[in-house]
């Protein structure tokens, strides 16, 4: 055989090759991405707050039934955000470092959309559609810091999954690829969710968020139940404690580290405004 | 400095038949089927200095930049709101990196016996960053394939805001493969661009055999003067040159009083990677060098010559709807090698030499699995005058991150050497960490 056969051959194999590669990757690439149905519960320019059914993902081509609809009111939902807390996670190679505190996971801001918004998505949600969010705020130019996730109830527990946590994003089509499936995670998170009373936190496999065999994202499960309890009704009034008692409690997570100083000046003066 | 196994396996044998192919897609197949694909980080102490993922600065994979990515760099690894103002020096993980590179080989050259070998191609440290309101350093110290352990590094000053700035290097520092835009980037998969890491004409026939060992993927000594504005940047360098080993980094350092120059454009064209750079490189060699070797310094030079490169680089990124992005790019290199009178074989004397390269790639990143595909052409005419002596290199390859701080590659490439009448087929498969 000549030289230029040879040449011709691993030429063609080489491209027969490259094409069975590229069709059979995107083929399991489209045949794992879920189908999502989507429906506006409130929508900016830089937020939103949706319901989102998956489809045929992980669950065998069957969703997931939730616990839906369910009627909490607003303060209920406040009372339950301000519970979410967040740690930044500590680093490598920085010997002497204090642990990072904990901190609010969302915003004052945050907090007021996303009450107003889940309030009314809970009432209204279907067995099988998530209520999923979106958050962007500019970090710097070029750059902007986005949260995503959704919120779903089974079984009596409120379950929250962050998939991107002040995930900061350069390139409009990663922007796009959140805004289009919030539950996908971006990226690596540098954040860890701090489990509070009647809270725990696992990781999540059983919906294969990531197409991943590895990444894993944190869930948070919430007993909504009792830990409204322990704060406010539905709505809004004190059932589990008094006001002393919150303040303690207050104090004691100041003083175990777990909030900033700001965050319970904060929090001590919304309780004072309730007296 | 993944091009270092290409050069390596340069001449080859004839005719992997389809074996080869085959046992290459099987496993670049194996090893889509059994990763899982995930994002990895290039230097991971930016990534913990900004509480980002690698995505922020990288497409498709680490470590080629995107937009705000080259940004960062030129501005000497520092964000657009970081400008003008103090660095936190005091946690070291916010400078210090580390990677690591393992590949297993299969080389099939012809003359030569078919092998296949472990190799650990880079094993680097790095200790760079932003250090003050306007200067910056890098450092990278790095150990391949042998126990010698290997420093280059620059000193950077910047002057301006984000919107526009002068920037000064001083350094042992890359020109402009691994260090540019639209193709000049670091490499996808793993090898780069034939045509930007090997010598682009044939003239072996001068003494030493080392006259035209320059390419454009070496680190030279020197200094460079750049003006930033928006997405483009005008720069001119001024360097020590090659020494007479080529490498220009032996110890002697120039080996004459002429200094090389090179003056570039580059713009970027999108916010994921799209760009073009235009250059010119002008450098001055001599074909006898006294002693030969690397120690002290020459007790006399001669057979001067001058030589230059110029041609441009182009990238576009298209997406692909939903799927992903469709990548085309490309370049091309004209030399001229101004050969002194004195020098060449019989009938070679005194000709100039001329030599034209291309290259061409597309790459699709498949989004969801996050997937690389290249495919890739190069051509070489190191002699225009002279026939054959044509190089031809065809490469495909595929990379994809499987897990934080860790990426894996699959590359095959086939070489088609008319002027050395070697052909070869060279399949590299890579993993690689960065922590």
């Amino acid at each position: 055989m000549s030289r230029s056969y040879h040449s011709r051959e691993a030429r063609w194999l080489g491209a027969v090759s490259l094409i069975m590669i590229v069709l059979g990757t995107m083929a399991l690439s489209s045949c794992s991405r879920p189908y999502l149905f989507m429906r506006t519960i409130n929508e900016e320019e830089s937020r939103y707050v949706r319901f989102q059914a998956r489809y045929g993902q992980g669950q065998d081509g069957v969703a997931l039934k939730f616990a839906h609809p369910v009627a909490l009111g607003e303060p209920a939902w406040a009372h339950l955000l301000d519970n979410i807390f967040i740690q930044e996670q500590k680093k490598l190679l920085a010997p002497g470092a204090a642990q990072p505190a904990s901190r609010s996971a969302f915003d004052e801001d945050e907090k007021r959309y996303l009450t107003k918004h889940l309030a009314e998505g809970f009432q209204k949600a279907r067995p099988d559609e998530w209520v999923v969010f979106y958050l962007s705020h500019p970090r710097e130019p070029g750059v902007v810091e986005i949260d995503s996730g959704g919120f779903f109830i089974e079984e009596g527990r409120l379950h929250l999954i962050l998939a991107n946590y002040r995930q900061p994003v350069s390139m409009a089509f990663i922007r796009e690829q959140i805004w289009n499936d919030p539950l996908r995670p971006a990226g690596d998170s540098f954040y860890d969710v701090v489990p509070q009373d009647h809270q725990t936190v696992h990781t999540v496999r059983r919906m294969d968020l990531t197409q991943s065999l590895l990444k894993q994202v944190p869930e948070l499960s919430i007993d909504y139940s009792a830990q409204l309890n322990a704060g406010v009704s539905g709505d809004g009034e004190t059932v589990g404690s008094s006001i002393e008692d919150r303040l303690r409690t207050l104090k004691r997570l100041r003083d175990r580290g777990l909030i900033s100083e700001e965050q319970f000046r904060m929090k001590r003066e919304r309780l004072l405004e309730r007296l | 400095m993944g091009q270092i196994a290409l050069q390596v396996g340069l001449p080859r044998r004839a005719s992997p038949g389809a074996a080869t192919v085959i046992i290459l897609a099987l496993v670049v197949l194996g090893t889509i089927m059994l990763a899982a694909p995930q994002k990895s980080q290039a230097i991971p102490a930016w990534a913990r200095k900004y509480d980002a993922d690698c995505a922020m600065c990288h497409y498709p994979v680490v470590p080629r930049l995107n937009s705000f990515g080259q940004q960062f760099r030129r501005a000497g690894y520092r964000t657009p709101s970081e400008f003008n103002k103090d660095q936190d020096l005091t946690n070291v993980g916010n400078f210090l990196a580390a990677r690591i590179r393992a590949q297993l080989t299969y080389d099939n050259t012809k003359g030569t016996v078919e092998r296949s070998e472990f190799r650990f191609p880079d094993l680097s440290i790095f200790y760079s960053g932003a250090l003050t309101r306007n200067f910056s350093a890098w450092i990278h110290a790095f150990s391949n394939n042998s126990t010698s352990v290997d420093f280059h590094g620059h000193l950077q000053g910047i002057y301006g805001d984000s919107d526009g700035f002068i920037s000064v290097r001083v350094g042992q520092m890359h020109m402009l493969q691994q260090e540019g835009v639209g193709g000049f980037d670091r490499p996808t998969g793993i090898s780069v661009p034939p045509i930007q890491a090997l010598t682009l004409t044939g003239t072996s026939v001068l003494a030493n055999g080392a006259a035209q060992a320059f390419h454009f993927d070496l680190r030279q000594k020197g200094v460079e003067v750049a003006y930033v504005r928006g997405a483009g940047r005008l720069l001119f360098q001024v360097t020590n040159g090659l020494n007479q080993t080529g490498s220009g980094t032996a110890n002697l350092g120039d080996i004459d009083p002429q200094k090389d120059y090179l003056v570039a454009y580059e713009r970027i064209l999108d916010e994921i990677a799209s760009g073009f750079t235009l250059f010119y490189y002008h450098g001055t060699n001599h074909g006898l060098v006294t002693p030969v070797g690397t120690t002290g310094a020459p007790t006399s030079i001669g057979n001067r010559f001058d030589f230059s490169r110029y041609g441009f680089n182009l990238s576009k990124i298209f997406p692909v709807g939903g799927l992903g992005f469709f990548e085309i790019q490309g370049g091309y290199i004209r030399s001229h090698d101004n050969n002194p009178s004195l020098v060449g074989s019989p009938g070679q004397l005194s000709r100039d030499v001329e030599g034209n390269a291309f290259y061409v790639e597309s790459q699709q990143y498949v989004t969801g699995p996050e997937l690389t595909f290249f495919e890739r052409y190069s051509c070489m005419d190191l002699n225009a005058p002279r026939p054959n002596s044509t190089r031809k290199d065809y490469t495909i390859g595929v990379v994809m991150p499987i897990q934080t701080r860790l990426r894996t590659t699959a590359e095959y490439t086939y070489t088609d050497n008319r002027f050395s009448g070697i052909t070869g087929h060279l399949a590299l498969l890579e993993l690689q960490a960065n922590w």
